[in-house]
C-alpha cells in the first residue's frame, strides 16, 4: 500500500503502529504486478470487509485471474482498513489504495465491489469515501473511476443502486472482461464519455444493469409503480449471465498466498454451480440455477494445479450441496490418490444428511475434528415440508449414527425460526429433535462411557430474500423474534444440548436491505456520514443507530421487513431476470402453504424456467 | 493427467528421489525484507510449511497418528524488523543437493524472501547468544549531536537502563544494559543516524531492538511518537548472530 504515495520508511512507521500490519503490506507470493505503461485499463477489485475475509473469497480469486489474463488490464486488490488503520490514514491524509501498486483507488479506471452480504453496504460507502470518490454516481465526473458491483446481493441491488454506475448481474467470468474491453475500445476510438459508455454497455453486453438508465415511479401506498428504461434500445429487464460450460469456466491455477492467517486458508474449487434442491427460503438455491456440473477430471486437475502452486494442506470442494454432485465417488477417489500421499486434508462442506454415507465419511474422515454438522432447518416434519427441505428424521438419525459409528460425539444442527406458517409447536420440536439425537448416541454400539455427546442447535431468524418463493413473506417483528428465541431456549431441557441463536437485530436490518428499494439510498448515505462500517461485525453493529438513521431519513423499516407483500405488486428486483420465473415462485409459495413438497431437479423438472439460460452437464435440458 | 507445474518443472519429483538411510538436517539462510517485516514469526512458520510443499522439498515426517515435518527456526525476528541472515533447519529424508534445494526454494519465494545459502550445519541454534542489528533513524535535531548523545547514553559504564519488559509471567522491571554487548551511533552527511548494535538473543534471554528505541525516546527525547512519518522514522535490520565465545572476536554464527 502507498508505494506511490509514500516511501518505505513512512510506510513502516504507519504499519508498525496498527494491529495486524500484514493486512496492509501487500507483496504476497502469487500477486500480479504489471508495468503501468502496458496497461490500458486499471481495475481496483474491492472487497468491502477485512483482508482476512476478502482473501478467502473464491469469486475474487477467479475474477482477479480473469481480468489479469488480459495483458493490457491490471486488476489489483483492495480491502477495507480496520478502524485503527482508518484513523491513521485520516490523521496523515492518506487515501485508500490498492495493495499491488499502492496507488489511490481514485486513479483507477474501474472500482469494482463484490457485494457478498447486505451488511457490507456501509463498508462499501466508507471505502468510496476513504478513496475520495463521490458516493452518488450522479456526482461523479468524467475523470472519476466507474464504480461497478457484482456478487450475490446484486440480485436486488436497488438499495445501493444510486451509488453504482453499473452492476454485473450473474456470473462475471465472461461479462467483467467484456465490460473492460468495451471501455478500452471506446477510449481508443475516441467515442468514450461516461454516459456513452454506460449506454453502450447496457445496450450490448448481456447481464449489464445500469441503474441510472431506469426511472422508478411509486404508488401512493409506497409500493413501486413501474421501472421504465430511459432508452428504447436497452433491455427492459436484465437477464442474469451464466457460464454455460463449467469445465471451461476460467479457474486460476495459482492463488495470491496470504502471509497472515485468513478465514478460509485453503484450496477451494467448485464442483459445479446451482443446487437441485429448491428449499423455499434459500436464495442461492434459486439464483444459481440451472445446475451445471464440472467433470471429475477437470476438478481433479484444478485442485492439483492449485495444490502444487500453493502448498496448501487442505482442500475444500465448494458446492451448495456437495453430496448431490453426481460423480462424487469418482471425484473423491481421484483426489484421494494424491491428497493422501501429499498429506492434504480433504474437506467436504455442506453435506446433506440424506446423502451422508459411511463411504463418504471415511474419505473425508479428518482425525482432528469430532464434530459433524447438518442443517435440518426446521424441527417438525410439517415445517420441513413447508420449506421444501425434503429431509426426514430417519435420514438425520441414520446420518448421525454414521458419524457416531466413526467415533464422533459432537453434532451441530442448524435451524431457522420464523418460517411462514410456523407455530410454537414447530419451534418446540427443535430441542426435541436434538434430544433424540442425544439418545441416538447412547444407543449407538460405539458409545463410550465418560465421553458424553454434545448436540449444538443453532437457530437463525428467517430473512425473506428476493427470488425465493418466500420473497413476499413478512419477517417476524423484532419482539416476536426475541420471544421465539427465548421460547426455544425454555424448551431445552437436556444439558447435553447447547443452544445458540443469531443476533435478531442484525436480521431486521438485513431484511430491510435485502428487500429494499432505491429510497434507502439516503439512509445508507447518512449511515456512512455517521461513520457506519463493518456492520457484519457485532462489535460495530448498532441497532439503535440504524433505527435513528431510518427515522431521520423517513424510512419505515417495517414497510420492507414486516409487511406481507402482495404477489402482484411490482418488486424492486423485477428489473432483473435471474432465470427462475415469478410464476414458478408463486406456485412454490402456494405449495408451501399446503405443506406440499416439490421433487428435486433430478427426480423431475418442476419448470422453474432457469433452463432457458442453457448450460452444459445440467439436469434440465435447454428449452425456449 | 499431469498438472501444469509438472509439465514445466525442471527438478525431479520428491517421490522420485532416492531415500536416505537416515534423515539429515539442512540449514537454510534466507532474508526477510521489505513488506515481509510486517509479518509475524507465526506467519513465517505457516508460510514455510507451504513453501516447502510447493518447492517439492523431500521433508521427513514424523511417523505418528498426525504426521508433521520438522522445521526449526533460529531466533524469531520481531515484527517491524528486517533480517538478512535468517535461519531455518529442515529435516529431509531423500537425496537432494544444497544447490538444488536453494534453486527449488527460490523459485517459490518472492524477492523479499530469497535463500542465499543452504548447508549441513555443524552448530545448534541453542548456541546463539547475541544478534547484531543495524538501525537507521531520522529525527529532528542535529544528527551528529544526537549520535554523540546516543553513544554517551549507551556507554558501557553508564547508569542502569531500567525498562518494563513484557513477558508471559507479566510485566517486569529489567536493567537492559547487561543485554547490550555494544552500541555505536554515527551520523552521515544526509543527517541520517546509523546505529550498529549487538544485543542479547536466543532462547534464554532476548532483547528486542525496539527496547533500544524506547530507551532513546525516554532518555534522549528523540523520535517523537506523534511525528509525521516522513520526518520521523527508523528502520531495523538484523544482520547476523554470534555465540557467547564468538561475539568478542566478532565471529558470525554459521
Amino acid at each position: 500500500m502507498w508505494e506511490s504515495t509514500m516511501n518505505q520508511n513512512e510506510k513502516r512507521m504507519i504499519l508498525t503502529s496498527v494491529s495486524r500490519p500484514g493486512r496492509y503490506a501487500g507483496g504476497e507470493y502469487g500477486q500480479t504486478v504489471k508495468d503501468k505503461k502496458d496497461i490500458k485499463a486499471r481495475f481496483a477489485f474491492c472487497f468491502p470487509d477485512s483482508y482476512e475475509i476478502g482473501m478467502s473469497n473464491l469469486g475474487m480469486r477467479i475474477l482477479y485471474h480473469c481480468l489479469n489474463q488480459h495483458d493490457d488490464i491490471w486488476c489489483e486488490r483492495v480491502f477495507a482498513p480496520w478502524e485503527d488503520m482508518q484513523t491513521k490514514m485520516q490523521e496523515h491524509h492518506l487515501p485508500l489504495t490498492a495493495l499491488e501498486s499502492g496507488d489511490p483507488i481514485s486513479d483507477f479506471d474501474f472500482v469494482g465491489f463484490t457485494l457478498q452480504y447486505e451488511m457490507c453496504y456501509t463498508t462499501v460507502l466508507n471505502m468510496l469515501s476513504l478513496g475520495n470518490i463521490p458516493l452518488y454516481a450522479k456526482d461523479r465526473g468524467e475523470d472519476c473511476p466507474l464504480v461497478i458491483g457484482g456478487g450475490p446481493c446484486t440480485y436486488n441491488p436497488e438499495p445501493v443502486a444510486d451509488f453504482f454506475d453499473l452492476f454485473n448481474i450473474g456470473e462475471g467470468e465472461e461479462m467483467l472482461p467484456e465490460i473492460v474491453r468495451l471501455y478500452i475500445q471506446m477510449k481508443e476510438d475516441g467515442t468514450y464519455t461516461r454516459a456513452a459508455f454506460l449506454h453502450e454497455a447496457a445496450r450490448t453486453i448481456p447481464g449489464v444493469y445500469v441503474p441510472s438508465l431506469f426511472d422508478v415511479t411509486y404508488n401512493d401506498d409506497g409500493t413501486i409503480k413501474a421501472y421504465t428504461p430511459v432508452y428504447d434500445d436497452i433491455p427492459k429487464t436484465v437477464t442474469k449471465r451464466i457460464v454455460e460450460d463449467m469445465d471451461k469456466a476460467p479457474m486460476p491455477s495459482t492463488v495470491v498466498m496470504p502471509y497472515i492467517e485468513t478465514v478460509q486458508d485453503r484450496i477451494t474449487v467448485e464442483v459445479g454451480r446451482g443446487c437441485i434442491r429448491g428449499c423455499r427460503f434459500c436464495q442461492a438455491g434459486m439464483v444459481y440455477r440451472p445446475v451445471r456440473e464440472k467433470t471429475p477430471n477437470v476438478i481433479d486437475c484444478q485442485c492439483r494445479d492449485i495444490f502444487e502452486s500453493t502448498g496448501y494442506e487442505e482442500l475444500s470442494l465448494s458446492s451448495l450441496s456437495i453430496s448431490d454432485y453426481t460423480r462424487v465417488d469418482e471425484l473423491t477417489d481421484k483426489l484421494l490418490s494424491w491428497t493422501n500421499p501429499n498429506m492434504v486434508n480433504l474437506a467436504l462442506p455442506s453435506l446433506r444428511a440424506d446423502s451422508f454415507t459411511k463411504e463418504l465419511m471415511d474419505k473425508v474422515a479428518s482425525v482432528r475434528t469430532s464434530t459433524i454438522t447438518f442443517a435440518p432447518e426446521a424441527g417438525s416434519q410439517r415445517l420441513r415440508d413447508v420449506i421444501n427441505k425434503n429431509l426426514y428424521e430417519e435420514d438425520l438419525m441414520r446420518a448421525v449414527n454414521v458419524a457416531f459409528d466413526a467415533g464422533k460425539n459432537q453434532v451441530k444442527l442448524y435451524f431457522m425460526q420464523g418460517h411462514p406458517t410456523e407455530t410454537d409447536e414447530d419451534l418446540a420440536e427443535i430441542p426435541e429433535l436434538a434430544h433424540r439425537v442425544v439418545n441416538a448416541y447412547y444407543q449407538n454400539p460405539n458409545y463410550k462411557k465418560g465421553r458424553p455427546p454434545q448436540v449444538t442447535i443453532s437457530v437463525s431468524p428467517f430473512i425473506p430474500k428476493p427470488f425465493t418463493p418466500f420473497q413476499w413473506e413478512p419477517q417476524d417483528t423484532l419482539e416476536e423474534m426475541k420471544r421465539k428465541q427465548a421460547y426455544v431456549g425454555s424448551c431445552v431441557k437436556d444439558r447435553r444440548v447447547k443452544y445458540n441463536h443469531h443476533d435478531a437485530e442484525t436480521c431486521v436490518i438485513e431484511a430491510v436491505l435485502a428487500r429494499g428499494d432505491r429510497r434507502l439510498a439516503s439512509a445508507l448515505a447518512l449511515a456512512c456520514e455517521r461513520g457506519f462500517k463493518f456492520d457484519a461485525w457485532s462489535e460495530y453493529f448498532d441497532y439503535e443507530k440504524w433505527m435513528a438513521v431510518f427515522a431521520d431519513t423517513g424510512v419505515d423499516p417495517a414497510f420492507y421487513a414486516n409487511r406481507r407483500w402482495d404477489v402482484d405488486e411490482v418488486l424492486p428486483w423485477d428489473v432483473i431476470d435471474c432465470g427462475v420465473t415469478k410464476a414458478f415462485l408463486k406456485r412454490e409459495r402456494v405449495k408451501a402453504y399446503e405443506a406440499t413438497t416439490t421433487p428435486n431437479c433430478r427426480e423431475g423438472c418442476s419448470g422453474c424456467g432457469a433452463n432457458r439460460l442453457g448450460g452444459e452437464r445440467t439436469c434440465c435440458p435447454k428449452k425456449n | 493427467m499431469l498438472s501444469q507445474k509438472e509439465l514445466t518443472k525442471k527438478h525431479p519429483s520428491k517421490f522420485d528421489r532416492p531415500l536416505l538411510v537416515e534423515p539429515v538436517t539442512y540449514r537454510v539462510i534466507f532474508r526477510k525484507t521489505g513488506n515481509l517485516q510486517f509479518f509475524s514469526h507465526l506467519d513465517l512458520q505457516r508460510t514455510w510449511q507451504r513453501v516447502l510443499v510447493r518447492a517439492d522439498i523431500p521433508m521427513w515426517y514424523t511417523k505418528g497418528f498426525n504426521p508433521h515435518s520438522k522445521i526449526v527456526f533460529g531466533v524469531p525476528l520481531p515484527v517491524g524488523s528486517e533480517g538478512l541472515e535468517e535461519m531455518v533447519d529442515l529435516r529431509i529424508d531423500r537425496e537432494i543437493t544444497c544447490e538444488e534445494m536453494k534453486e527449488q526454494l527460490n523459485a517459490e519465494l518472492t524477492d523479499e524472501m530469497q535463500v542465499s545459502s543452504v548447508y549441513a550445519p555443524k552448530t545448534s541454534f541453542m548456541d546463539i547468544a547475541w544478534a547484531t542489528y543495524e538501525m537507521t533513524l531520522v529525527t529532528p535535531g542535529n544528527a551528529s549531536e544526537i549520535a554523540n548523545s546516543i553513544n554517551a547514553y549507551f556507554a558501557p559504564d553508564g547508569e542502569p537502563i531500567i525498562m518494563t519488559k513484557r513477558s508471559k509471567s507479566g510485566d517486569k522491571e529489567v536493567d537492559i544494559r547487561p543485554m547490550i554487548h555494544s552500541l555505536k551511533a554515527s551520523a552521515d552527511v544526509n543527517g541520517i543516524i546509523h546505529i550498529r548494535t549487538t544485543l542479547r538473543a536466543g532462547n534464554t534471554e532476548n532483547l528486542n531492538p525496539e527496547y533500544i528505541v524506547k530507551a532513546m525516546r525516554a532518555a534522549l527525547n528523540i523520535l517523537p511518537e506523534d511525528g509525521a512519518p516522513d520526518k520521523v522514522w527508523y528502520q531495523i535490520l538484523r544482520v547476523g548472530f554470534h555465540t557467547e565465545k564468538g561475539v568478542e572476536k566478532g565471529n558470525w554464527f554459521r
